[in-house]
């Protein structure tokens, strides 16, 4: 079974990853305003963890990892998904972010599935949400905003 | 100096190509090559002094690049900078001629520490 990882280390993660400061707003997120959707898979087991993201992180991670303009960013937010170029952006980051679900460099976790949204997760992840164990975050991105991001395992 | 990025992210290729400037690797052509596949055309045809691969790309992934470049006689300073990094992976990786394995997400300092022997 894959492991939750601590917030100081998707802190650390992320930070690395899109070259700017995250701090830590709150340990709570809403649920409902999750659309963005990376599903992992350990070995043979499939949908061994997931990633979950609302539009305001996707965008403002997304954009920071390729040093777009907030402003950018922000017309996505508005817009309440994302699009174009942004999209990969954030690809890369639940791509990276399956080695926070790793216990080690020989634990293989691979990202399987992604979604983006604004269609509603799909169930497996919902259930996963609902009945997983979670590490959910609303971290602000410096120079962007903030967003909120949730990790999932199995119970 | 030319440099080659080989990855199926543009996004990824756009942060190795900006983490480079910031390890102080300015002056440079940077060549983008989205499959290794593509990758291996364009390091036989342009010779880079350095190539930078993603390990899992589709057309040819980065060990499969790795292996046909050396087939090919080509000796060129390679190393992966991937998301995953199993035992197997970088033994499969060392076996097969690369100089260097590193995982996302890197820093500066971690280019320079690699590339300093390849790079002016």
């Amino acid at each position: 079974m894959l492991r939750l990882p601590s917030a100081d280390a998707v802190v650390r993660m992320v930070s690395n990853l899109v070259g700017t400061k995250l701090t830590i707003v709150q340990q709570t997120v809403d649920d409902s305003a999750l659309t963005i959707c990376g599903l992992y898979s350990s070995g043979d087991t499939q949908n061994a963890a997931a990633c979950l993201m609302d539009v305001p992180f996707g965008a403002y991670a997304g954009a920071a990892l390729s040093m777009m303009p907030s402003d950018v960013a922000s017309e996505y937010v508005k817009k309440g998904k994302l699009e174009e170029d942004i999209l990969d952006n954030c690809a890369e980051v639940l791509n990276v972010v399956s080695r926070l679900f790793a216990s080690s460099d020989a634990h293989r976790v691979t990202l399987a599935t992604k979604s983006f949204g604004p269609d509603p997760l799909p169930d497996v992840a919902a259930t996963l949400l609902a009945k997983g164990s979670r590490l959910a975050l609303k971290l602000n991105i410096e120079r962007y905003g903030a967003g909120s991001i949730v990790l999932v395992v199995p119970a | 100096m030319k440099i080659l990025v080989a990855d199926d992210s543009k996004a990824m290729r756009s942060i190795v190509i900006r983490t480079l400037r910031q390890a102080g690797y300015s002056g440079h052509k940077i060549i983008e090559a989205a499959d290794g596949a593509e990758a291996l055309g364009i390091a036989k045809s342009e010779e880079p002094d350095l190539i930078i691969s993603d390990w899992n790309m589709p057309e040819m992934n980065g060990l499969d690049f790795l292996i046909a470049l050396r087939a090919a006689e080509f000796d060129t300073p390679f190393g992966f900078v991937t998301t995953e990094a199993s035992p197997e992976m970088r033994e499969l990786a060392e076996k097969n001629g690369a100089a260097f394995l590193i995982t996302k997400p890197f820093t500066a300092e971690d280019f320079q520490r690699h590339f300093d022997p390849f790079l002016d």
